[in-house]
């Protein structure tokens, strides 16, 4: 926590991200086959790299403030605790808040290739001759097929593309969720929670049987999932004022 | 009036002394310490972050060191020329600094010590290592997380392969004594250590800075990507399927034109077998059960001469490789989802697709590294001896 003022005067504060996953409320658990989607499908999730950026509070007056520090965008890793959390530089008014909204992989003016040179962040890299960038998200896993076959899913999102390769879809969406709060003295923790079921279940309901298990190359089905995305998340706050 | 005639007889006499003293010193002739630091080019889209450990800077004189101790066959405390060893005994650099499959003594690519004890695994070829952040060896057990301290980076590679039974055999004290006896060397290491006295960490640190100036970066497909040179019709046929999904989908594991190192560095179950009993697979550094049998990726770089393949050099040839990531893969508990025609038992490519992705792998051969005299055997070592080469 950092206080931009002395204790009884703090006009500006610096928030940190935490992200978790859960499966309809249970904290996800990887590897394991336990979870049933909507449309009967038994899977399991053994990795979950994804990109969020331009997080941005609306304040009750309206006022917008976004998080620029690295880019504005964050990766976040199952594999790698120290992605769960983070706490950018910025520093963000003290006062009330109505809104929360961030983009879900990476805008169309900064999905650039060459944006990362180092891992892991690199390790996301989306082909150049598939629009290049980077994934938004890579989630892999199993399903079993109706044959009782333990069959791997690379549930991939990024930029999509016409089967002739001329047109490309910028799948990216923004994700906008209330959040009734008023920024602390301290904490000031948002954090921000995907429910993977929710990937699987509306507007579109998932079934890898009909749909198969590698989608970088069909864009209605990143479509679908993209639509899908926008109802994933959910957020919650906690900061602290002394009294 | 001189500054000194300010002071009494004895005080002028003790001022003097001193100064006589501070002259001496500045006149004396021993050498100064005074390495040249060296700072690695980062080729265009490579990595700017570098495993350099804090303690072991890059030098020019560092690297010399290291090249001369590379290719000594006295690294293994021996002179007598039937039980010579050094890195470069089984590094050549025309193979990638791997042995190759046509070594003459170590026949089929299969590498021994020199007792002629079997090494555990076949060899990884050291190109670009200094961008390696996910541990060293196939099972990634050398690196930072290491909870032996000497087991954390190339430094301590370099101490372990004196030593190991199934490579140098040797006694690191001896090593180290021969090394010190040898006209030239004490210098040398003065020169990068600062220090005369030879130490086997020394030792260590130079061959490891030597190790990562190893870099490879100017291949036909990076001169494709600089805009210098084209590829041909079947090799840009094979670069599309490398790079998707619903064609070969190399990429995800292998790296490509976001990634030019050609791997990612990091382990995966690839689908080889069904059962496993490697002690020294990913699971014996994680502990973790999906890493069962998953080993490190191998950059591509100049793979169409570091045959054998895989861990255990089951595979001769690439033809053999692609074969087997076409029509042999087998589904186990274990694999990697990234392996997703595992059911399918692989990828199912046409001769023709072969073919294709084939001649886009050859474009990863880098002649400029495998030639390049910086990294070559120094022919004369610091004694006049000749060097391995």
């Amino acid at each position: 926590m950092i206080e931009s003022c002395g204790k009884d005067d703090v006009k500006s504060v610096a928030p940190t991200f935490v992200f978790k996953h859960n499966v309809n409320g249970s904290e996800l658990e990887k590897g394991v086959m336990k979870y049933t989607n909507l449309a009967g499908n038994l899977y399991e999730v053994d990795e979950l790299q994804y990109f969020i950026s331009e997080i941005t509070l609306t304040a009750a007056d309206g006022q917008r403030i976004e998080i620029k520090s690295d880019s504005a965008i964050h990766y976040i890793d199952l594999d790698i605790p120290s992605t769960l959390a983070w706490s950018p530089e910025d520093l963000i008014p003290k006062g009330d808040y109505t809104s929360i909204s961030f983009v879900f992989g990476i805008s169309e003016s900064k999905n650039k290739t060459g944006l990362y040179v180092n891992p892991p962040e690199r390790d996301m890299f989306w082909p150049d001759i598939m629009g290049g960038g980077y994934h938004y998200m890579k989630m892999n896993g199993n399903w079993k097929t109706t044959g009782d076959l333990i069959t791997p899913f690379n549930f991939h999102l990024g930029i999509g593309m016409n089967m002739d390769g001329t047109v490309f879809y910028q799948n990216c969406f923004t994700v906008t969720l209330p959040l009734n709060i008023h920024t602390a003295s301290l904490g000031n923790v948002v954090t921000v929670t995907m429910n993977i079921e929710k990937w699987f279940e509306a507007p579109n309901v998932w079934d890898w049987n009909v749909i198969g298990g590698q989608i970088m190359m069909n864009q209605p089905a990143m479509h679908m999932a993209a639509e899908n995305g926008v109802n994933v998340f959910q957020v919650s706050f906690q900061g602290t004022d002394p009294e | 009036m001189g500054l000194l005639n300010q002071f009494s007889g004895k005080v002028r006499w003790a001022i003097s002394l001193v100064m006589i003293l501070l002259l001496s010193s500045c006149t004396h002739d021993d050498p100064i310490y005074n390495p040249t630091p060296y700072q690695i080019t980062v080729p265009k889209f490579f990595p700017t972050r570098m495993n350099i450990p804090a303690d072991n800077p890059m030098t020019v004189e560092g690297i010399e060191l290291g090249r001369y101790l590379f290719y000594d066959g006295r690294m293994s405390g021996n002179t007598e020329p039937d039980k010579m060893m050094s890195c470069g005994t089984c590094h050549l650099q025309s193979k990638s600094f791997e042995c190759g499959i046509d070594h003459p003594r170590f026949i089929g690519g299969r590498t021994f010590g020199i007792t002629g004890i079997l090494t555990p695994h076949y060899m990884l070829p050291m190109i670009n290592l200094v961008w390696n952040e996910s541990g060293y060896l196939w099972s990634g057990s050398i690196s930072e997380n290491n909870p032996n301290l000497s087991q954390r980076n190339i430094e301590d590679i370099v101490g372990m392969a004196v030593t190991a039974p199934h490579e140098f055999a040797g006694d690191s004290n001896k090593t180290k004594a021969l090394i010190q006896s040898i006209p030239g060397y004490p210098e040398l290491f003065e020169k990068a250590f600062g220090s005369r006295t030879v130490t086997m960490r020394n030792i260590s640190k130079a061959i490891a800075q030597f190790t990562r100036t190893l870099i490879s970066s100017d291949s036909k497909f990076d001169k494709y990507m600089r805009g210098e040179q084209q590829l041909s019709t079947q090799e840009l046929s094979g670069y599309v399927l490398f790079m998707t999904e619903d064609g070969a989908d190399c990429f995800h594991c292998h790296g490509g034109s976001g990634n030019p190192l050609f791997t990612t560095n990091l382990f995966y179950n690839n689908g080889k077998d069904s059962v496993f009993n490697d002690s020294r697979d990913r699971f014996s550094v994680t502990g973790d059960p999906s890493d069962h049998g998953a080993y490190k990726v191998t950059t591509l770089r100049n793979i169409e001469l570091t045959g054998p393949y895989m861990h255990d050099g089951r595979f001769k040839t690439l033809d053999e490789v692609i074969d087997f990531y076409s029509q042999g893969i087998i589904w186990s508990p274990y694999i990697h989802p990234l392996m997703h025609h595992a059911n399918d038992g692989g990828i199912q490519l046409t001769p023709g697709e072969k073919a294709d992705l084939i001649a886009f792998i050859k474009t990863l051969r880098d002649d400029t590294f495998l030639t390049n005299p910086a990294y070559s055997s120094p022919g004369t070592l610091p004694d006049g001896e000749k060097a391995i080469k």
